[in-house]
């Protein structure tokens, strides 16, 4: 009779992903939605705002701005202007939240309130020179300073990475196409990294080369971490530490995404999804996935309880995962 | 009754708990596909396997003969040395998840080494897919599906290439075998026609009467039988279709050319 209570109990084992202080259960329900009414094509980033709900950004125009609690109850949704909706950054300004929204189709990225109404656009960077037509122009990701200053990656364009004042006003241009340490091959996320408060630095994935790259403030490059088979999309600072959906692994493979924590030092410390992060005199080794949970996860959100909602690009229309640290 | 009593106090459980989120169960999860790489899936004498999955705990067995892989075919425990052409698959097993799928690659002894051999193109290869140049022709690596990817791909935008091969001493030769790619998707076709020449004598020559039919995606190795001889100097003209047919969108367009490999027997 004890076989059967036995097998009963092995079927409920929870399934814990990630290694070492990062570890994870998994509710691959969490966001889900009926797709009739709240339908997404690619869930591509998630933030979480001040009230501390959820927020999704998918390139469905009937509803492009997705809303829930922590819970995955859906509050409410917004936006149907926003055809190639990407990249999603959310800023307090005067007290307020603000999103500041890339989008891939309109070549542009839009600065909105909390509940959708448009404050400010930021055109294609005539003013750089480097682009003849705005359809050069494909801005991936934002970050903004302390100084209200914007920085706007062309992830999927030219490769620049434009520095504006609050304004809107053109300050900068650096980076550009190519292998060398200061250019980019898919310059697709960009953050601010706060960690060490008297130097903030720019951290910018270089998401086919499977680096992370930091520069000054003012576009000059200082270092580059090294996570070879790890496709990064966008960094993400929280607390200590830095998460990147890692959108492919291996060889670059169609469904082979997990997700990346890097420590204070940006070494890899956990790949839920993926192989144990093995560091072999200094350099990492080549990663991959080990478990089907993830297809292309493109962007990761860490709440204020230190758990992870994964949006995925091209994964059947799918909804947001939840991550729950153990 | 003892089990009974534990599914329904799980399912009061959740009942009552309807914020509460629901895991996912380890045993509902697949294990991903191992690393399985070669060192050279084309060799003279021996060609190196190795393995790698980077999940504790687990293990990769593997055959060499073609067969499926099962609970019962031999772990990996190192690489392995093959002296001879070969299937590999393998796939990875955990108790607590569902085993992978199964990755495969093919081995292939060749009959000569030519690296030694010179190698001159004309014309050389389009700006975007150089690969590692002509030489890359003779170096017994293939390209993978993933064109773009790695080095072993040499892209043309042109009607006919010709390759001058000098083996630099005379070899008794019967054929040569072309490497190329069809990605029609990617507006890539394979050739339409090769032809081999030596001392300005043609030695052999092929026709692909299919070239321009819709066909699935594959790595395309085209035999051409050649004059029983022996030989030092080769010349090899690869022909394109002059254009791409009609039922593709780029009709009316010169196709692209991908080459990684000549190969002499």
């Amino acid at each position: 009779m004890g076989m059967p209570i036995l097998n009963a109990m092995n079927s409920y084992k929870d399934l814990i992903i990630g290694h070492n202080s990062h570890q994870y259960k998994i509710d691959m329900n969490w966001g889900a939605l009926n797709s009739k009414f709240y339908p997404v094509n690619d869930c591509h980033e998630m933030v979480q705002d001040s009230k501390g709900r959820i927020i999704l950004l998918t390139n469905h125009t009937k509803n492009n701005v997705i809303i829930y609690d922590k819970s995955g109850k859906l509050i409410e949704v917004w936006g149907t202007d926003y055809p190639g909706a990407h990249g999603l950054t959310l800023n307090v300004e005067n007290g307020e939240d603000v999103l500041y929204i890339s989008d891939n189709s309109r070549h542009e990225v839009i600065k909105t309130t909390i509940d959708g109404k448009v404050i400010q656009v930021f055109n294609y960077p005539k003013a750089s020179g480097k682009y003849a037509s705005k359809e050069l122009y494909i801005p991936t990701e934002t970050a903004i300073a302390e100084n209200g200053d914007v920085y706007i990656a062309d992830g999927y364009g030219e490769q620049y990475i434009m520095h504006y004042n609050a304004k809107g006003e053109l300050l900068n241009t650096f980076g550009g196409k190519g292998d060398e340490d200061e250019l980019f091959n898919n310059a697709h996320g960009i953050c601010i990294d706060t960690r060490n408060p008297s130097n903030p630095t720019l951290l910018i994935t270089a998401r086919q080369q499977n680096k992370l790259k930091r520069f000054t403030m003012d576009g000059k490059f200082i270092e580059s971490s090294d996570l070879p088979g790890a496709y990064i999309c966008r960094p993400v600072i929280h607390g200590t530490n830095v998460y990147l959906a890692t959108i492919w692994s291996g060889d670059g493979d169609e469904g082979t995404g997990f997700i990346s924590v890097l420590d204070k030092d940006n070494m890899l410390v956990s790949a839920p999804g993926g192989s144990v992060p093995i560091y072999t005199d200094g350099k990492l080794e080549h990663m991959h996935q080990t478990l089907k949970v993830f297809n292309h996860p493109h962007d990761v959100c860490v709440d204020d309880d230190d758990n992870l909602y994964v949006a995925q690009w091209n994964s059947g229309k799918t909804y947001p995962i939840k991550l729950f640290r153990v | 009754m003892r089990y009974i009593a534990v599914f329904l106090s799980v399912a009061t459980f959740v009942s009552c708990n309807l914020e509460k989120p629901s895991f996912g169960e380890a045993d509902n999860f697949q294990l991903a596909v191992p690393g399985l790489k070669v060192d050279s899936v084309l060799f003279k004498n021996s060609s190196k396997v190795t393995m790698n999955f980077g999940h504790p705990n687990s293990e990769i067995r593997y055959t060499i003969d073609g067969k499926e892989v099962g609970t019962d075919s031999p772990i990996y425990n190192g690489p392995l040395t093959l002296d001879h052409s070969a299937t590999i698959k393998a796939k990875a097993f955990h108790s607590d998840f569902k085993s992978s799928e199964q990755a495969m690659i093919q081995v292939t002894q060749i009959a000569n080494n030519i690296a030694n051999a010179s190698i001159e193109l004309s014309p050389e290869p389009h700006e975007n897919y150089k690969g590692l140049g002509a030489t890359g022709l003779i170096d017994m690596q293939k390209g993978g599906l993933q064109f773009r990817s790695g080095k072993q791909w040499l892209g043309f935008q042109d009607s006919s290439v010709t390759i001058t091969l000098d083996l630099l001493s005379e070899m008794p030769l019967s054929l040569i075998k072309v490497s190329s790619l069809q990605n029609q998707g990617g507006w890539i076709f394979a050739p339409k026609k090769i032809t081999v020449y030596s001392k300005s004598r043609q030695i052999g020559e092929i026709t692909l009467d299919d070239a321009a039919k819709k066909q699935e995606y594959q790595l395309k190795i085209i035999s051409v039988p050649l004059v029983a001889g022996n030989y030092s100097k080769l010349k090899i003209v690869v022909n394109t279709l002059n254009e791409i047919p009609e039922w593709h969108q780029g009709k009316g367009t010169l196709p692209w050319l991908f080459l990684d490999e000549i190969l002499v027997e």
